[in-house]
């Protein structure tokens, strides 16, 4: 391994013995866990000892909704964010000053690595709130010292205009957005050559190299992808280089590593394939250690033709989960299926569809059963809005839904398919 | 009254001609027949010379349905006939929810198949300006 690598591990291997005290003396629920896997503050040494830390899940985090992990008293607080997850609980994720800073300075750095300067003019176009994305990148770009352009999300006919007369040349949006621009563009005939776009920086969703193409041929731009989770900060974990070869992670605030399903280590001196799972090393409000993300996905420390001293993520892959991300909103089909169980007769057999026009589109088809047949038009378009409506408060998004005929859908070895994805040819 | 089977169908090529054929294949007559689609789903509302037999053929085919009563009334084939029935349950206010009609092999008579919100009056109403209400058709 090189020198400078062993250098680096080293330092995150104190970083994370200081960081696995703290949490210890300041989070009950981590030192219970602690206790129970019979690990105390002592035995973690450095980096080779981070197998014996406990595991920390997204249900842990929702069972102790909204102030159970922070670690800090309240009044250091200065700032909530909240996961766009929609699994009844959201993810609360509190944030000292030192926090907002240092998300500010990753995000600062993913911006310096696609090659933005002070000179820049960033466009971002994710939606600002309890959503990451926005107020990540905006943080990000002002600290780099560029000019942005708060426009959040949507109205995409007068962020063309100002696409156009404020001449950006940073976009930052979620893939899908970026396409939908490119699109609306395309079919109102402005050309790429009154941009004057150079580079775009997408996340918040997976998206394939097929997209890629299609949005920097649409938007005239390099796109760039870029790494994050609302439990570790927001945007800003990882990004991707000018080498296009995987997404350096911010190895002084992060320790990435991989596990398989059982939950075994997977990667052994850095390099591994498997679920990704992360520490913080400098987080204040609440610090994680070991957090499954259930992102598939692998870690290298091999050095980066562009020089930087980062390990990087490849590209997600997948879920080890069942979790989709339709436009970014993280669906369960449990709970889809929570939602058709409460109307009598419809959730026996059902099949959920995603697919991407230009953004994401959540079908749900619903077989009719003679239970809640009627012979009446009116009374079955009802049903279907009465579905629609109640998967819209679910998960505040617009779901598709279909009635379809009874064995409409397939059924392979007697078990329905029950989630089709069709996005990931794209 | 008369019985009717309305069964739920995708809207899509094909389907019509598959029910019907699960039904004339195996010797049920389709006397009467009404499609209407809604979007990507369509219904098929009809009357078969045995009900029994058809029912099972669909329950055979996993199909959903449901067994209704209709009102079938016989009128003149003759310009202002549908009027003066539609007149009749308008007086009563009685509302019709869907209504199709088709000519017979009687000279001059017309069959007429309505769905009321009130059925029993509709029979009373009718019966009592002279309409010939029908048993089965």
């Amino acid at each position: 391994m090189h020198k400078t690598v062993e250098e680096i591990r080293k330092s995150q291997g104190k970083l994370l013995v200081k960081n696995v005290k703290y949490s210890w003396d300041n989070i009950p629920y981590y030192k219970q866990k602690m206790k129970e896997a019979g690990v105390k503050p002592e035995d973690i040494k450095g980096l080779e000892d981070i197998s014996k830390i406990p595991f920390l899940s997204k249900a842990d985090l929702r069972h102790h909704y909204p102030y159970g992990l922070i670690a800090t008293p309240l009044d250091k607080v200065v700032r909530f964010h909240s996961s766009s997850g929609t699994t009844g609980v959201p993810t609360v994720v509190p944030y000292t000053k030192k926090d907002i800073e240092n998300w500010a300075e990753l995000n600062k750095r993913c911006l310096e690595t696609v090659g933005a300067t002070n000179k820049d003019i960033v466009q971002v176009s994710y939606g600002y709130g309890l959503f990451t994305g926005g107020l990540g990148l905006h943080y990000g770009a002002e600290r780099l010292g560029a000019a942005v352009i708060p426009t959040s999300s949507g109205n995409t006919m007068k962020q063309i205009k100002i696409l156009k007369d404020m001449k950006t040349t940073t976009l930052a949006c979620t893939p899908s957005y970026a396409l939908m621009l490119s699109e609306l563009m395309k079919a109102n005939d402005v050309k790429i050559e009154t941009l004057s776009l150079k580079r775009g920086v997408f996340g918040a969703e997976s998206w394939s190299e097929n997209m890629r193409k299609r949005i920097e041929k649409g938007l005239g731009l390099e796109a760039f992808d870029i790494y994050g989770l609302t439990e570790l900060c927001g945007p800003g974990v990882g990004i991707e280089c000018s080498e296009h070869n995987g997404l350096h992670t911010w190895s002084d605030h992060f320790i990435v590593e991989t596990i398989d399903s059982e939950g075994n280590k997977t990667d052994f001196d850095g390099e591994g394939k498997g679920e990704l799972v992360f520490t913080t090393l400098q987080r204040e409000a609440m610090p994680v250690l070991r957090y499954r993300t259930k992102d598939l996905s692998s870690v290298t420390w091999e050095e980066c033709a562009c020089g930087l001293p980062h390990p990087r993520i490849g590209r997600i892959t997948g879920r080890s989960d069942d979790m989709l991300i339709v436009r970014g909103v993280n669906v369960f089909p449990s709970q889809i299926e929570e939602v058709l169980m409460e109307l009598k007769g419809v959730g026996d057999h059902y099949q959920i569809i995603v697919d991407r026009d230009i953004l994401d589109c959540l079908m749900v088809k619903v077989e009719v059963t003679n239970e809640i047949f009627s012979d009446s038009i009116s009374e079955l378009i009802t049903l279907e809005n009465e579905i629609k409506k109640r998967l819209f408060e679910m998960l505040s998004l617009s779901v598709e839904v279909e009635l379809v005929e009874p064995g409409q859908i397939p059924r392979p070895e007697g078990k329905a398919k029950r989630v089709v994805d069709l996005r990931k040819d794209m | 009254m008369v019985e009717q089977i309305s069964v739920f169908i995708d809207n899509r090529p094909g389907r019509l001609a598959e029910l019907c054929n699960i039904i004339g294949r195996n010797g049920v007559d389709i006397r009467a027949l009404q499609l209407v689609e809604a979007g990507e789903f369509g219904l098929v509302r009809m009357i078969t010379d045995n009900n029994e037999k058809a029912m099972a053929l669909l329950k055979n085919a996993g199909m959903s349905f449901r067994k209704g009563e209709v009102l079938g009334v016989l009128m003149e084939d003759k310009p202002g006939s549908l009027g003066l029935i539609a007149s009749i349950l308008s007086d009563a206010s009685i509302n019709i929810e869907y209504a199709y009609a088709f000519i017979t092999k009687i000279e001059k008579k017309a069959i007429l198949i309505l769905k009321v919100n009130d059925l029993e009056k509709a029979i009373k109403v009718l019966k009592l300006k002279g309409v010939s209400i029908l048993e089965n058709i």
